[in-house]
């Protein structure tokens, strides 16, 4: 590396030429989508995603000036690049990019999993124990009161009876308390942050996804009967639910263990692992009726706590995650369904607001329960706004075993989450600053 | 097959397309022809394990992994061992290199409309590309044969550099096509602007990358940069119905030009070579489909031969040229027959490009002239590297009896 190159003394300049660049790259692009309108879909994907990753980069280096996070750099370039702004990437090409989500949500638990140490649970058993608590009943109950009160302005769920409304409102409380383990992730990764803060949010968010997982299918149980009179809570769905749980765990500790002696033995290709990982095991998951995501972080937690290799794998898993995690937020970036938000818009922010307050607020009185630090007291809730991929995950989910809501339902999700995906990154980074904890990886022991 | 076994299936010879990188692998050809000849087998045209529908489905990933393989020869381009080759070299391999596409261009095109019942347009156009198809030497191939005990004798570093500096002219004739042939895409520009546009796109974004990586080189920031410097490109130009590999390889030559953090970039861009280009290959060989008739075959033959033939002629020259090619004219003459993946790539590139016969036939003619040159060629770099080493162990052992 050049220490001496002119633009590093002034980093203004090589602002000024990123800005260029960044300049360069669409007004190219913008010309050429004029001149060919339709283009072959290989030559769609390709510019894309060319596109979504030097966009994603450079739009999240102009940000970084004002203090903003890279995943925010990330999905403002999906959004400006995508189908409702410049529309440089129509929703075929959106739709089809969708195929880098199954890679980048298994890195995403596999990683979460490995960041979740024993020593740190422990640390702060406590809050995480009271803090689940809290959410989990009061935050579902609040979250679904809201919807339950706001349904007259909810054009799906205006004329539904009082029990069905009870059963919607359920799953929407259900997924107001999924957090986002890859934007808590991709926020640590760029500050470098340690301290109390960070170790809580990770296990928070981390552990979250375990119970938000486990929930969700409960809360799809009791909602059924609700939303079609006439159906019963059974003993097999019961039996379902224990058996993904169950094989989930049992998978995912099996491939911990396989991927530790791997690690400890052969240790090479392993960005070839990962996509083997992502890709053919995701679909064997699948196959099985397993939960990957729980799978996954599973894996990742035996490989951190029962052996020695979890550094190692969450190295590959960086860099791979270098150019899957960029496509993967400007991907939902793009995804964003502009159109829909600014119809939906009163309700989103009024849902989110509910979910952001309570959040903040049951986290507080969990801190205050715990009798957790300072620090954690007033900042404890900053990681618990961001929503992302497994809101988007569990609401296709409800789409598909609910037909008759699930398209509306799931638009209303993605309008709120698309809100909470913009605000929850920068609010978070904003924390680790204010307390002081970026940039402090590495310096204790 | 489904497309995620088959993906699955790419992957495993992915991993092992990264084992045989090691230094300890003493196995495999240096072209990967074994991985294209494994995939005429698993193809659709033989034990059909790899069905057309399948293989289509990863067009778009083949496109963008040839553009990488590109771009990852452009970096490599006019070095030998992370130098620049001597200007003789490189004046030398190039003009050869052009020698070779143009004669096989106007043989094959000749024996195309003459005996090979295509058209005239088809005649030229499989012509020009299976000239730049044919015209390269492959550096891997040397490497691979004279890898030790002879590391860097002065016959090495001609055939390597040789190598490295001859994949320009034939990339810039398959830009050619374009010209002969002007895509429907885009009405208003001529093929001499769409092929000028693709060349300067493909400069000016390198340049671009080159300037942003150039101040600080963050890591987590080389692969989305490169990558999507690389796959923008590619699809532009596509897009647009331009040439695909002339920009990308272009895109290589001038970050590695430009940029501070050259060897550094060259080295990981490198690594990620041989895990793209084997199950490349493998795809590429289920594409392969034998000529339809007599005179298809006539026009495969026809290139073959005068590959041959050129590339015997060339190591004529050199051995008139260079000291350390004295004497062994033949021998360096068949010893230039392996050829690299870029030959393989951009007989993929034609076929994906051009349908029908021009791309079926094109693809056969890259097949059939790695594969001659791997069976002829690897025997005399071995008898290269033999000789090599007999002079060099010849003065100490004299040293010695004195």
């Amino acid at each position: 590396m050049s220490d001496k190159a002119p633009a590093a003394k002034r980093p203004w300049i090589a602002g000024l030429l990123q800005l260029a660049a960044l300049l360069l790259v669409t007004l190219v692009l913008f010309g050429t989508a004029r001149l060919v309108p339709n283009s072959s879909s290989e030559a769609g994907l390709a510019a894309a995603l060319g596109l979504l990753l030097l966009g994603g980069v450079l739009g999240s280096e102009i940000l970084e000036v004002i203090k903003l996070p890279h995943l925010t750099g990330y999905l403002v370039a999906g959004v400006l690049a995508g189908p409702y702004v410049l529309h440089l990437i129509d929703h075929e090409t959106v739709g089809a990019l969708g195929e880098v989500n199954t890679l980048a949500l298994a890195l995403i638990a596999l990683a979460g999993g490995l960041e979740l140490k024993v020593s740190t649970l422990r640390e702060v058993a406590r809050s995480l124990y009271i803090g689940t608590l809290l959410h989990t009943f009061i935050g579902i109950a609040v979250a679904g009161l809201a919807f339950f009160l706001l349904r007259r302005w909810i054009p799906f769920a205006a004329h539904l009876a009082a029990p069905a409304a009870i059963g919607v409102a359920l799953l929407w409380g259900v997924l107001a308390i999924s957090r986002s383990p890859s934007a808590t992730l991709g926020i640590l990764s760029q500050t470098k942050a340690d301290g109390p803060l960070t170790r809580f949010s990770l296990a928070f968010v981390m552990s979250s996804d375990i119970v938000v997982v486990t929930v969700a299918a409960g809360a799809m149980l009791v909602a059924r009967p609700l939303l079609f009179p006439g159906t019963e809570i059974s003993l097999d769905s019961l039996n379902h639910l224990a058996h993904e749980l169950y094989g989930s765990i049992a998978v995912g500790t099996t491939l911990g263990l396989a991927l530790a002696l791997y690690l400890r033995f052969v240790g090479r290709n392993l960005i070839i692992v990962l996509l083997f990982l992502g890709y053919g095991f995701t679909e064997g998951v699948h196959y099985l009726h397993l939960e990957p995501l729980l799978t996954f972080i599973v894996a990742g937690f035996v490989v951190q706590n029962l052996s020695e290799q979890g550094d190692r794998l969450l190295h590959a898993i960086d860099r791979t995650g270098a150019v899957v995690f960029v496509v993967f937020f400007a991907t939902a970036g793009a995804h964003l369904d502009l159109p829909l938000l600014a119809q939906l818009w009163p309700v989103a922010v009024s849902l989110t607001l509910v979910r952001a307050f309570t959040s903040i607020f049951l986290q507080r009185l969990s801190s205050r329960l715990a009798d957790d630090p300072p620090v954690l007291r007033k900042w404890g809730w900053s990681a618990l706004i961001s929503q992302a991929g497994l809101t988007l995950g569990l609401s296709v989910v409800i789409e598909r075993e609910f037909p008759q809501i699930g398209a509306a339902f799931r638009s209303l999700v993605v309008a709120t989450v698309a809100l909470n995906e913009m605000l929850g990154p920068i609010l978070f980074k904003l924390a680790l600053d204010r307390a002081q904890e970026s940039g402090r990886h590495g310096q204790e022991t | 097959m489904n497309q995620v076994a088959l993906l699955l299936v790419l992957l495993v010879v992915a991993y092992f397309g990264g084992a045989l990188r090691s230094e300890q692998a003493r196995f495999g050809m240096a072209s990967g022809i074994e991985y294209v000849l494994l995939g005429i087998v698993l193809g659709p045209h033989l034990l059909g394990v790899l069905t057309s529908n399948s293989i289509q489905g990863f067009e778009p990933l083949l496109l963008m992994a040839v553009g990488w393989l590109a771009t990852a020869l452009g970096m490599g381009y006019g070095l030998f061992n992370g130098r620049r080759v001597a200007w003789s070299h490189f004046a030398v391999g190039s003009l050869l290199s052009a020698l070779t596409c143009g004669v096989i261009f106007l043989t094959v095109a000749h024996v195309g409309q003459t005996w090979g019942g295509l058209s005239p347009k088809s005649s030229a156009l499989v012509g020009l590309a299976s000239g730049a198809v044919s015209a390269g030497s492959g550096h891997h191939a040397v490497n691979w044969a004279m890898r030790s005990p002879v590391e860097d004798s002065p016959l090495k570093r001609l055939l390597s550099s040789l190598g490295n500096v001859d994949d320009l002219p034939p990339l810039l004739a398959l830009s050619g096509l374009v010209v002969l042939a002007p895509p429907t895409t885009t009405r208003d520009w001529s093929g001499w602007q769409l092929a000028i546009a693709g060349l300067s796109f493909g400069t000016v974004l390198g340049a671009a990358v080159a300037a942003l990586l150039g101040p600080r080189l963050r890591r987590f920031e080389l692969w989305p940069v490169l990558v999507g410097a690389v796959l923008l490109v590619v699809g532009i130009v596509l897009r647009l119905g331009m040439p695909m590999l002339a920009p990308v390889f272009l895109l290589g030559i001038v970050v590695t030009l430009l940029s501070p953090h050259r060897t550094e970039i060259r080295k990981l861009v490198l690594a990620t070579e041989r895990p793209l280009l084997l199950p490349t290959l493998l795809l590429a060989g289920a594409l392969v489909e034998a000529p339809h008739t007599r005179g298809e075959w006539l026009v495969v033959l026809a290139a073959v031969l005068a590959r041959i033939f050129l590339q015997f002629f060339s190591g004529f020259v050199l051995s008139l040229v260079f000291r350390a090619a004295r004497g062994q004219g033949t021998l360096i003459g068949q010893a230039l027959l392996p050829s690299s993946c870029a030959s393989l790539a951009m007989g993929l590139v034609v076929y994906l490009a051009r349908p029908g016969e021009v791309g079926r036939l094109v693809l056969v003619v890259s097949v059939a002239a790695t594969l001659v040159g791997e069976v002829l060629g690897a025997r005399a770099l071995y008898r290269l590297a033999a000789l090599e080493q007999e002079n060099t162990e010849e003065p100490r052992v004299l040293g010695e009896s004195v």
